[in-house]
Order: C-alpha cells, then structure tokens, then sequence
C-alpha cells in the first residue's frame, strides 16, 4: 500500500517539477538588476542636467556594474522563463549568445569609462557608452514599459 | 507607322512646394522610426538623430499648417476640410461606386490627411518633452515635464506611432492604391508629377494659383523653423 502511494505520489510530483519554473535564479537576477538601476539612477539625473555632476556616484555605479553585470548572464536558464513577474522576453533563450555576451560589453564599457572620465564633459561624452548597453539590451530582450 | 496614341489633357492638382512636402514627410517619417529601431546599430544611444529627425518633422509640419493657410487653393485647410455631413455623403456615394470627384482632397481624403498632419504634429510635440528609458536622452522641454509626466509623455509618444499613425498610414496608402487600381484615378501619380487628367472636378473652380509658390513656401519654411527652434531656444530647451 505504502509503495503504491509512494508511486502515485512521484508521478504526481515528478512532472510538477520538471515544469516549475527556477524561481531563486529570477528572483537573484531581478535582484541584481535592481542594484544596478539604482545605483545607474543618480547618473541618469546628472546625464539630464537634473543633477550636479558627482564623481562619486559615477564611481559607485560603475562598481556596481562590474560586480553585477558578469552574474546575469548565468542566471537565465531555460527552467526561468517564467514567474516572479519575469520582464525577460522568451527571444532571450532564440540569441542566448548574444544575450550573454551584452553582460560581458556592459562590464568591459564600465571599465572603460572609470578611466575616460574625470570631469562633467568626459561624463556626458562617455557615460552613454556604458547605460547605452542597458537601453540596447532592454529595447530587444524586456517587455516594453507602458 | 505612327504610334497612335491619346493624350489625355492635365490640369495642375498639387504644387511643387506640396509635393515635396509629402515626399520628405513621408522620407522622415520612416527615418524617425529608424532612427530610434535601430540606435544599436547607428551607435547612438543619445538619440541624436532621432531627436534631429523630431524637429525637422515638427517643422515640416508647422509649414504645412502656414501652407494650409497661405498655400494655393486646393491645399487650404478652407477648401478641404468639410463637415462630417460632406463626408458621410461622400462615403455613401463613394459606396454606391458614383462619388463625384475632386481635384484637391475629397471630404472623406480631407479627415484623413487632416488626422495625419495632425498625428505627426501631436508625436513630434510629444516627443519635445519625452524620456529615453534609461535617462541617455530627453526632448529639449524636458524639464518642463518632469519624470512622472515624461513617462507618460514618452508612452503617448508610441502609442501614437505605433499603433495609431501606423493604421491611418495604412487606410492612406490603400485608399490611394485602391483609387489608382479600381476607379482609375491616379492619385499617386498626381502627387509625383502634380497633374491630374482633365475632367470635370468638383471643386476645380477654387484653385487659385499663387504667383510664385516657390518663393512663398520658401519664407514660410523659414518661418515655420523659426517659430520650432526660435520657441525651443526661447523656453531655455537645449537642442540635441
């Protein structure tokens, strides 16, 4: 009796599990791009004339980029295209190398621009090179904001 | 052997000045789409030639509403711009397959070409104070709008492209199409070469041809770019 419920059971779970959706990995991917928006956020005002030009917040976000960016592009397997209000658009997993190699340019341009930029017109100049990557990658691969 | 052939005789429908108008409006259309679709590929994450494209298109517009006042005849908003009675009647008429015909707009043409002025204009208006989604770029009265009011802005700003303009485009190439195909009437035509075949138009009686169009639509171009990037200047926006 026992085993035949056991049996029921795993038929049961089995496939419940081979659909779940990997949860955790959006959940740390989504947590990952929050850090970054937030830290890009100060710089976006500075970019639109909102704010005075503060080296430190560039500095910061350009810290944050690096230590992120290279995280992502694992952290969208096949088992994630669903769930936890997932912006990810499924034409990820049609250019996965495309998609990947984006985190690896946003990480290179970060390194870039904390050498090119000192003062508020290297920022303005060189700045949208870096959150450039960030628009480009949201236009083909992020369900549109409406 | 002689070719035989028939001339058919023309009569001027559209002037030099609002057939170029078309064409580049129709050139810069598909360019401000373009230029934001492909910014990746154009390396141009500030926008810069979306947002050049923007006030070009709003100037083009800005003419074409002094050309709708100051223009020959049959392209005056006066002339072309009919009650919804005038409309219907001719869509009823058009449906029955024994409209009458125009030389400039036809009432029911007339909304439709009012609809996609108007549309442009509102778009590129819009997008004067429009957000990238990621801060790299702003319209020139930006400020004026603010973050919260931007977004909203910038999401009218599609919308109104893409579906909107989209379809009225669409009904404007088909009908024009439809007109040249079903009922021989070849509009397209007439707004490459400015001529239409000699028949009995409705509304033939009020084109009234300007001495020189030319040079008129020259001043009002002039004009209409000053009042975009005088007014832009005066409001303290910062061009692209």
């Amino acid at each position: 009796m026992r085993r035949a419920i056991l049996f029921v059971f795993s038929l049961l779970v089995v496939p419940a599990l081979a659909l779940a959706q990997n949860v955790d990995v959006i959940k740390e991917r989504k947590a990952n791009f929050k850090a970054m928006g937030d830290a890009v956020k100060p710089t976006g005002a500075m970019l639109k004339g909102e704010a005075e030009f503060d080296i430190a917040a560039v500095k910061n976000a350009i810290k944050v980029i690096q230590e992120k960016a290279p995280l992502q592009a694992k952290l969208f397997p096949d088992d994630s295209k669903e769930g936890e209000k997932t912006e990810a658009l499924p034409v990820i997993w049609e250019n996965k190398a495309d998609f990947e190699e984006r985190f690896v340019k946003l990480a290179e341009a970060a390194k870039t621009a904390e050498a090119a930029i000192t003062d508020a017109d290297t920022f303005q100049a060189e700045w949208p090179k870096v959150t450039g990557n960030c628009g480009n990658c949201h236009k083909k691969y992020r369900k549109p904001k409406d | 052997m002689a070719v035989e052939r028939t001339i058919v005789p023309a009569v001027a429908a559209w002037d030099l000045p609002t057939r170029v108008f078309h064409w580049t409006l129709a050139v810069l259309v598909l360019c401000a789409w373009a230029s934001f679709e492909f910014s990746e590929d154009l390396d141009d994450p500030r926008l810069v030639w979306h947002r050049w494209n923007g006030l070009a298109l709003l100037t083009l517009i800005v003419w074409r509403v002094l050309w709708g006042f100051a223009g020959p005849g049959n392209v005056r908003f006066a002339s072309f711009v009919r009650g919804p009675a005038a409309a219907l009647r001719y869509a009823r008429d058009l449906s029955r397959g024994t409209p009458r015909k125009f030389l400039g707009h036809n009432p029911l043409g007339g909304w439709v070409v009012v609809g996609l002025i108007a549309l442009v204009g509102a778009i590129a208006t819009l997008g004067l104070f429009a957000l990238e989604h990621n801060d790299n770029a702003t319209g020139p009265l930006y400020k004026y709008a603010g973050e919260t009011w931007a977004k909203y802005f910038t999401s009218w700003h599609r919308f109104l492209f893409e579906p909107v303009l989209l379809i009225l485009i669409a009904i404007h190439i088909t009908a024009n199409v439809l007109y040249g195909a079903v009922k021989k009437e070849p509009l397209i035509t007439a707004m490459l070469t400015g001529a239409k075949p000699d028949e009995n138009y409705e509304d033939a009686v009020s084109l009234t041809p300007l001495a020189n169009p030319i040079r008129r639509a020259i001043i009002l171009l002039a004009l209409a770019a000053a009042l975009v990037f005088g007014g832009i200047w005066a409001l303290g926006g910062k061009l692209p």
